[in-house]
């Protein structure tokens, strides 16, 4: 399933979201229900660690593997949230959610198992519907996210305010 | 962590203050780092003047990320349940209005429903994360499977 073994870095992300902008598809260009370039991403504790603190969780269910081991998990975990960083991890520079301008409006997901380091993420990504309203243009995405065990990890559905 | 509890000791109505955060400009620049979502809403104030919705409306200065409210409601929901007392599960959010730099945004969980289903039981939740002018930024519909 994974194409690479190495590790996802932080070092390999392109973070330049101006960068061929105008070859991402706008919303004109959208095909609902077209699943869209993704790729595979093995997560590492660092990586869980810095998005953790970036939001001022200091859980030892994300950075104390020995007490970790002791509760019910078993071993080092993320936050349920992750799938945030995945989203633009596993997506390829092309993939639209980067388009200067794209606002979020809500989402909803739903937890099914924890993300460990060293697991494999592969996202299934589609653009689910278009809308207009008030004059803005809308997209409905929805995204489906597994481990390397086959497992869903997580599935949810978000809403953005399109650009163009 | 919290205390733990069991099913049959949360009430509906049962309510509580969770993560409240003073958001800065460094906190969205870490953010934007460590989710992988650079977008220049969030850093770029000349991208901010220029941009104009069609609705007419304009934000006043960059943005935070909306998956950054909700990573907080989520982490308000693990801070209550792990590790003994259950499971995040799911969350809805609507982003209500933008979160700015130099706010200080409180997350509020409200427990509305329960439900035993024939393998879980669960704690219907609503959410609201509200600003230091009391205003709304999001709202949120949250599961809590809880184990006992």
């Amino acid at each position: 399933m994974s194409e690479t073994s190495s590790a996802f870095s932080a070092e390999d992300f392109d973070y330049d979201f101006w960068k061929d902008a105008e070859k991402r598809a706008g919303w004109d260009d959208l095909e609902p229900g077209e699943v869209v370039a993704s790729r595979p991403v093995t997560i590492t504790a660092e990586i869980i660690q810095r998005y953790a603190r970036s939001i001022g969780d200091e859980n030892p269910l994300y950075f104390d593997e020995e007490y970790a081991k002791t509760t019910r998990f078993g071993g080092l975990i993320s936050p349920p949230s992750i799938h945030a960083l995945f989203l633009f991890a596993c997506t390829t520079h092309d993939h639209f959610m980067r388009t200067p301008g794209t606002v979020n409006m809500g989402q909803n997901w739903w937890i099914q198992h924890p993300v460990r380091p060293g697991d494999t993420i592969t996202l299934t990504a589609r653009c689910l519907d278009k809308v207009i309203r008030k004059g803005n243009t809308f997209a409905i995405h929805d995204n489906v996210f597994s481990n390397q065990h086959g497992q869903v990890v997580c599935s949810g559905r978000g809403w953005t305010m399109r650009p163009y | 962590m919290t205390a733990t509890f069991s099913y049959a000791d949360i009430d509906i109505g049962h309510a509580f203050d969770g993560v409240r955060v003073d958001v800065t400009r460094e906190m969205i620049k870490e953010f934007a780092m460590a989710s992988f979502d650079n977008n220049p809403l969030h850093w770029d104030d000349d991208f901010i003047a220029e941009t104009t919705f069609a609705n007419g409306k304009k934000f006043d200065t960059v943005i935070g990320h909306g998956l950054m409210t909700y990573s907080l409601m989520v982490r308000t929901m693990t801070d209550w349940l792990w590790p003994d007392n259950g499971n995040h599960r799911r969350l809805e959010t609507r982003f209500r209005s933008p979160v700015y730099p130099g706010d200080t945004i409180q997350v509020r969980v409200e427990v509305q429903d329960k439900r035993e289903t024939r393998k879980g039981k669960w704690l219907v939740c609503g959410l609201t994360v509200t600003n230091q002018r009391n205003e709304i930024v999001s709202t949120g519909d949250a599961l809590a499977e809880v184990l006992n």
